[in-house]
């Protein structure tokens, strides 16, 4: 069913009910009427105890017509919506509801659930199964060399920094370099 | 062959978390490394006997680790 009988039908079934209530409504006020006029002098209590429950049974009815309404102006809203997007579609999931996406995304679904219908999955199951031996592997020895790096660490960050500074320095007065009226030479 | 499956998954999850983890912490302490061997003073007498050691068999980790990286990965 195309979006436009949906919304057609919705209009249908809308002005049906309405017709319906119109008739339950004045049907009752009718029915209070003549009962009021029937026993008019023999019992009250009772008159009025039914016409509490018209009046009860007439407020279900306006307020079921409230929320059909409100129900009718949404579904109207997402149709109007959808036709001011052509690029959204109604998808059916698979627990049975419907929604409205993006055709973008819906498509890159698709696709993707086609390419894992492609894939041999005895296959990927085999290779899984080898990769956790080599996993493990890798694992055991990135344990061992966390350990190792953790106890040069420690080593090292008892020794001085500044220690890079004295032998760059030592490292520059070795050089030989030139002293203005003085000639070549190295520092003492 | 469901029940089974689901475990191994749940295994490999399992080591990827730990291999991810240790793979982290490791990648620092080799840049901290680096660094202290390039600026700090370097290491004497018995404990620099050790040090030559512990890095020649981290060097060999490091390589055997990376190959079954490249197996993993590909």
């Amino acid at each position: 069913m195309s979006i436009s009988e949906e919304i057609g039908l919705y209009g249908e079934i809308y002005r049906v009910a309405t017709d319906i209530a119109d008739k339950v409504m004045e049907r009752t006020k009718k029915k209070e009427l003549n009962i009021i006029l029937r026993k008019k002098d023999l019992d009250f209590e009772k008159i009025h105890k039914k016409a509490e429950e018209v009046r009860e049974k007439k407020r279900i009815l306006e307020q079921l017509m409230q929320e059909f309404r409100k129900e009718v102006e949404r579904v109207r809203d997402v149709v109007l919506w959808c036709s001011e997007y052509p690029e959204m579609v109604k998808v059916g999931l698979s627990d049975g509801t419907v929604i409205v996406a993006y055709k973008y995304y819906v498509d890159k679904v698709q696709n993707a659930l086609e390419q894992i219908r492609k894939v041999d999955v005895e296959e990927v199951m085999r290779r899984t199964v080898e990769k956790i031996k080599i996993l493990e592997e890798v694992v055991e020895i990135l344990k061992r060399e966390y350990e190792i790096l953790i106890w040069m660490d420690e080593r090292f960050r008892e020794r001085p920094k500044k220690w890079w500074d004295e032998k760059k320095e030592e490292q520059e007065e070795e050089k030989i370099r030139f002293y203005p009226g003085l000639g070549w030479g190295r520092r003492l | 062959m469901n029940g089974s499956w689901e475990k191994t998954v749940e295994r490999m999850k399992e080591l990827m978390r730990e291999y991810s983890n240790l793979k982290d912490k490791v990648e620092i302490f080799y840049e901290a490394l680096e660094e202290h061997e390039a600026v700090r003073k370097p290491l004497e007498g018995d404990t620099a006997k050790e040090y030559i050691q512990l890095r020649q068999e981290l060097d060999a980790l490091r390589k055997r680790r990376e190959d079954l990286e490249y197996i993993l990965h590909s």
